[in-house]
């Protein structure tokens, strides 16, 4: 069994969810979420895009949908369960949760940010494809 | 043959489309396969006097437009929450104040924002008779 460790910030994100009777229900099935994700914290979808820092290129970032379950589907906001298995590889001793955050709805304010950063990354590689070879390299 | 977006994009008029309706219809629902973009298959029907047209468009294009959207919208949130996670771990260093769940869960009920109810309940889902 792993240990769940909330950071501060996903104790905020919660502490504001359970301070507001609308959003209640929606912190108290995320702290449900992180007490199954100590027996199996490999529930998680694992997150596709890795940063170039170093220390988080090499964990295993996940998140996990976490919505009211009186709601019907579509229904409101949707909300991530988002934490880090560590060490990455083998059993894992410790979920580190990070946050729990409202997902972004398509052409929402936070996607259209993530499609500038994306088409920025796309940018820099071609860039670094056209760069002439250094031939003392 | 009614005049489709296969590959012009010509438009039909109200008054065309409406005398065709039935057969515009018939032959858009019985599409198969998605197009290449949801329009390649769509009959555009141009109402006089206005700019913009109204585009009648197949299920099967339809959702495989939601099932694209929802999966772009699937990886760029992905990218969202990288820069999440680096905001809140400095780039992985850490966050030197987490605190254990158990901990957590007893500060809530101290603070009032969870009820004995509610500590049993969240609880319950560790013990090994819910997950079986």
């Amino acid at each position: 069994m792993a240990e769940l460790i909330l950071g501060e910030g996903a104790r905020q994100d919660l502490r504001e969810l359970l301070s507001d009777p609308e959003t209640k229900p929606i912190g108290l099935e995320a702290l449900k979420q992180c007490k199954a994700l100590e027996r199996d914290p490999y529930q998680g979808e694992k997150l596709r895009y890795k940063a170039n820092r170093k220390p988080l290129a090499e964990a295993d970032c996940r998140k996990l949908k976490c919505d009211d379950p009186e709601r019907p589907p579509g229904a409101g906001k949707r909300y991530r369960v988002v934490y880090r298995l560590e060490p990455h590889d083998g059993a894992p001793a410790e979920v580190y949760v990070v946050a729990v955050s409202v997902k972004q709805e398509a052409y929402g304010e936070g996607t259209a940010r993530a499609a500038a950063r994306m088409r920025e990354l796309a940018g820099g590689r071609a860039r670094a494809r056209r760069a002439p070879q250094d031939p003392t390299a | 043959m009614a005049r489709g977006a296969n590959k012009s994009l010509a438009a039909l008029t109200t008054t065309e489309a409406r005398k065709d309706l039935p057969n515009l219809a018939r032959r858009v629902a019985r599409q198969r396969k998605p197009g290449k973009s949801l329009m390649e298959k769509a009959i555009r029907i141009q109402p006089q006097g206005e700019e913009r047209a109204a585009f009648l468009v197949s299920q099967v294009d339809l959702e495989e437009a939601e099932r694209q959207l929802a999966e772009l919208e699937d990886l760029l949130e992905d990218i969202e929450l990288i820069d999440l996670l680096e905001e809140r771990m400095g780039g992985g260093e850490g966050d030197p104040r987490g605190q254990p769940l158990s901990e957590v869960i007893q500060e809530f009920a101290q603070e009032g924002l969870l009820s004995d109810a509610d500590v049993k309940a969240i609880e319950d889902v560790g013990s090994v008779s819910s997950l079986q």
